[in-house]
């Protein structure tokens, strides 16, 4: 019965398809009870998170010989939703140009802002360029399964990012600077908080509300 | 740092080559830096928080911005992440001389395309000004070529649905929507520089450099709306807007104020008046029989640079004084398209001085009526036409001013003495507008012959205008940068109350003496704008062009004016320590200062002319309001703005009623008061004291006679 360490970009969803499993033989198993309970989706696990994999089941299928067969294999896909706002709108209609696994897909973000798409599960990486009418054209790379849980440093620290803070210049770490501290007073007080500027609950509790997930 | 804030947190001359990134990065740490001062301007106390979240999120963009990588987004599956953006910061440019004579070297070495290949003109971005608001030519650079090239993307195909995606069939294409983007470029130390800018001149290529010279803004307004002041959200660079001016910005947001120098700025504008004058890179001009050395050498170019895109010239003189006589003579002050025209006309350069030959240009006054006009009109204390016709004329209005409260005291306890002051009256600067004060020295005759006066700057108006011995002089209260920010109160920044004057080119401060960082100064500026000849060897012949020297500041000792009188009965004053005497017998002092002229709040219209021209006799009539305040030289954004500010006819005859009135009433208190004639031997003391009163009554009402007969002469 391997454990499997969670490493940067892994979900449950790719690493069921690493190992020939559906991802909910993964998560719902009695083992992963604990890990289930912590992280509470399966799409947001924490690098060095330990997963139990059960063992494979096979599947046995009697056929006759002389004969061609063929066998369909359903490719596990998940999905992709990122939103773009500008300040606090959502940045409609505006056209785009994503590339997955070096095929390209076009859209316009929706009335939310958002693009959706469905990918491999096992993509690493999408490529996004934005194309704002009369601007340049904005270029994103979103990294499929990196997001770390909100109640981890780097995930308060990506979450801040993606909300256009220069959380870099404040310090990631429990250890804030004194910009740090301030950037996160000040994103408390905008959003009603005590402006403490320390990292707890409820701070974390409203990344998740802005930024989604 | 290389760059020098001219106004903190705002505006700053480039001093040195940059990148587009270092100097937003420079902007975030003048914004780390003045963090307090800022919260204290724009915040509530307790939203000091949100200024610093808007910064963070400022950090953010500039990082964001100048990443030559796409962006990372740790994106989990099956839910939604966030990618918040702000819109953009860029910075707003005024071209400095360098680049705009690097970009002409490199349009002449590299001729634009042939019209017929030229990309068909396209149309504005929806965000650009409409044709018909046009903005009037402006101050600065913005010699855009027509031939510019033009970054014009072809039009996509029609978007697909929004929301989820779908294939494309073919393979990418150049699918810009189309842009109108000025491009111009330099060579600089061998490498090819490409700058773009918008219809508001930001810079919007972040590969951008800044070069020495350039003077930048940055979008603080932004800022503040990002932080939650909704008032500055409709805000936006002025692409007319002059770094000199303070209409930078333009907009409707009420309440939107920003804090500025705008009296420095002012005061640079006089700076650049006075300095007039051309700049090269490779060729020295200099005024015959006065050869100046280049200022500076930047990129192996030497740099001859005698101020910044800004000419002024005042004519003239219909009679034999040397100064102008309101009303009587006609002046005008024009600026020969510097900064205004398309290369080189926009330039005091070569061939632009070699426009100039039959032009009106400055007579060579030695102290510079023009210059002292710019101030006037600049700070607002201009009121109208000069009650004696003198060319400073005494419009001391300004009632809550020290100067003025001690100078007519001083007036009236120390009248002109009949005989050897009968002519005092009517002579241009010898009137008996005097300071006065402790401690005074008396003769035997109980006449001051000397009052020391100091007064601290704070008491005084930032500009306090004076003539003297036919020589006309400021006292000035210079403040550093840095003494400028402390200034700012409680809740308000700070608008008023500073000079920080700065050398155009470089940016620097202008060196305040002893190394005071406060302090009262006298400044002079002698032979300001006076017709030269230039010759650029080996090319024979001369241009005419204006000659200048640089401004004198010198501390004045202890932050004192010193009035004396001698015995002769001659007045005069000294600044600094050299106590001046002669000819000098009266002192005018012009400290009208509007007290609402610098706190309202902001707005900018095309419809402001820099400069103005044409008044009095024969200039042509004026049809129109706008031209009648035009006239003038409204250092204003808008007529609106200069009408509430500029004293009109109504107001500058309701000053003089309202003088003429109060004085009237001393004249009837004093009368009054008047001793009966002593009788035949008298003791000789009361008929003195008698014939003083009498002397005094006298006096005053020939000044209450010179000015209820005067005329505006508008």
């Amino acid at each position: 019965m391997p454990i499997h360490r969670v490493a940067q970009g892994e979900f449950v969803g790719n690493i069921a398809a690493r190992y020939g499993l559906r991802a909910e033989a993964i998560w719902d198993h009695p083992d992963n009870r604990d890990l289930k309970q912590r992280r509470k989706t399966p799409h947001i696990l924490k690098p060095g998170d330990s997963l139990f994999v059960p063992e494979k089941q096979g599947k046995e299928v009697e056929v006759a010989t002389g004969e061609l067969h063929r066998f369909k294999v359903k490719l596990a896909t998940t999905t992709l939703r990122v939103r773009f706002h500008l300040e606090d709108e959502a940045r409609s209609s505006v056209p785009w140009v994503a590339t997955v696994a070096g095929t390209e897909i076009e859209g316009t973000l929706d009335g939310d802002g958002a693009l959706e798409l469905a990918v491999p599960v096992e993509t690493d990486f999408v490529d996004v360029e934005l194309r704002p009418e009369g601007e340049p054209a904005e270029r994103y790379r979103l990294k499929v399964g990196h997001l770390d849980p909100a109640d981890d440093p780097d995930g308060v620290a990506q979450r801040l990012r993606h909300l256009g803070y220069d959380w870099d210049a404040g310090g990631a770490s429990d250890g804030l600077g004194e910009a740090g501290a301030r950037l996160l007073a000040g994103f408390q007080k905008k959003h009603g908080l005590d402006p403490t500027g320390r990292i707890d609950d409820a701070v974390r509790d409203k990344l998740r509300e802005k930024h989604g997930s | 740092m290389p760059l020098q804030f001219i106004v903190p947190a705002r505006r700053a001359v480039v001093t040195s080559e940059m990148t587009y990134e270092d100097a937003l990065r420079a902007w975030s740490a003048e914004l780390g830096q003045r963090r307090d001062a800022l919260v204290r301007w724009y915040f509530d106390a307790s939203e000091g928080p949100l200024f610093d979240e808007a910064k963070g999120r400022l950090d953010g963009w500039i990082g964001a911005h100048f990443q030559p990588d796409a962006a990372q987004v740790h994106a989990a599956t099956e839910s939604t992440a966030t990618v918040r953006a702000i819109r953009p910061m860029m910075a707003r440019l005024w071209k400095g001389p360098l680049r705009v004579l690097l970009e002409a070297a490199y349009t002449a070495a590299h001729p634009p395309p042939d019209a017929a290949q030229a990309p068909p003109p396209s149309e504005p971005p929806p965000s650009e000004p409409p044709a018909e608001e046009a903005p009037a030519p402006t101050l600065d650079d913005e010699d855009l070529d027509p031939n510019l090239t033009m970054d014009r993307r072809a039009e996509a195909e029609p978007p697909p649905q929004a929301g989820r995606g779908r294939r494309r069939r073919g393979p990418p294409a150049d699918e810009q929507p189309p842009t109108v983007t000025p491009v111009t470029h330099v060579e600089l130390g061998g490498r090819t520089l490409e700058l773009r800018v918008n219809a508001r001149r930001e810079v919007t290529n972040p590969d951008a450099r800044f070069l020495p010279g350039d003077v930048v803004e940055f979008p603080l307004f932004k800022l503040l709306a990002l932080a939650g002041k909704g008032a500055y959200s409709s805000l936006s660079f002025n692409p007319d807007g002059h770094f000199f001016l303070c209409n930078t910005v333009q907009g409707e947001g009420a309440g939107a104020v920003l804090h500025d120098n705008r009296i420095a700025m002012r005061f640079q504008a006089l700076v650049a008046a006075g300095r007039a004058a051309f700049y090269a890179l490779d060729t020295d001009l200099f005024g015959a029989g006065a050869q100046q050395p280049p200022l500076a050498s930047v990129c192996g170019h030497r740099v001859t640079a005698r101020g910044m895109i800004y000419g002024g010239s005042l004519a003239m003189s219909m009679g034999a004084s040397s100064r102008l006589n309101h009303g009587k003579q006609r002046w005008w002050i024009t600026d020969y398209n510097w900064g205004t025209g398309t290369a080189p006309k926009n330039l005091p350069s070569v061939a632009g001085l070699a426009t100039l030959q039959n032009g009106p240009l400055t007579p060579s006054w030695a102290c510079s009526p023009c210059m002292l006009f710019f101030l006037y009109f600049m700070l607002n204390m201009y009121s109208g036409s000069s009650p004696r016709g003198g060319g400073v004329g005494p419009e001391v209005q300004h009632d809550d001013s020290p100067l003025r409260t001690h100078a007519d005291r001083f007036v009236f306890e120390n009248p002109p003495r009949r005989g050897a002051d009968a002519a005092t009256p009517s002579s241009a600067d010898t009137s008996s507008v005097l300071f006065g004060g402790p401690p005074v020295e008396r003769d035997a005759r109980n006449r001051v012959v000397r009052a020391d006066w100091q007064v601290p700057p704070e008491q005084l108006a930032p500009v306090s205008v004076f003539s003297l011995s036919h020589h006309e002089q400021s006292a000035v209260t210079l403040r550093s940068h840095a003494k400028l920010v402390e200034l700012g109160g409680a809740g308000q920044p700070p608008v008023t109350g500073f000079l920080a004057a700065y050398e155009p080119l470089g940016g620097e401060p202008v060196p305040m003496p002893d190394g005071r960082d406060e302090g009262l100064f006298d400044m002079q500026a002698a032979g300001q704008l006076k017709v030269a000849r230039v010759s650029v060897p080996p090319a024979p012949g001369t241009y005419s062009g204006m000659s200048c020297r640089t401004f004198k500041f010198a501390p004045m000792d202890a932050n004192g004016v010193r009035l004396f009188r001698d015995t002769g009965g001659d007045i005069g004053i000294s600044v600094s320590q050299a106590a001046r005497r002669g000819a000098s017998t009266g002192l005018h002092i012009l400290t009208r200062l509007h007290p609402d002229a610098l706190d309202t709040v902001h707005s900018a219209t095309p419809d402001y002319k820099p400069l103005a021209f044409s008044k009095g006799i024969g200039t042509g009539p004026v049809g129109l309001p706008e031209q009648f305040h035009a006239e003038r030289a409204v250092p204003y954004p808008t007529m609106a703005e200069a009408q509430a500010f500029f004293p009109d006819l109504a107001t500058v005859e309701a000053t003089r009623a309202r003088q003429v009135t109060a004085l009237q009433g001393m004249l009837a208190t004093m009368r009054a008061g008047l001793p009966p004639d002593p009788p035949e031997g008298a003791p000789a003391a009361e008929v003195r004291a008698a014939q003083r009163a009498h002397r005094d009554c006298d006096a005053l009402e020939s000044l209450i006679g010179m000015l209820t007969a005067s005329t505006t002469g508008d």
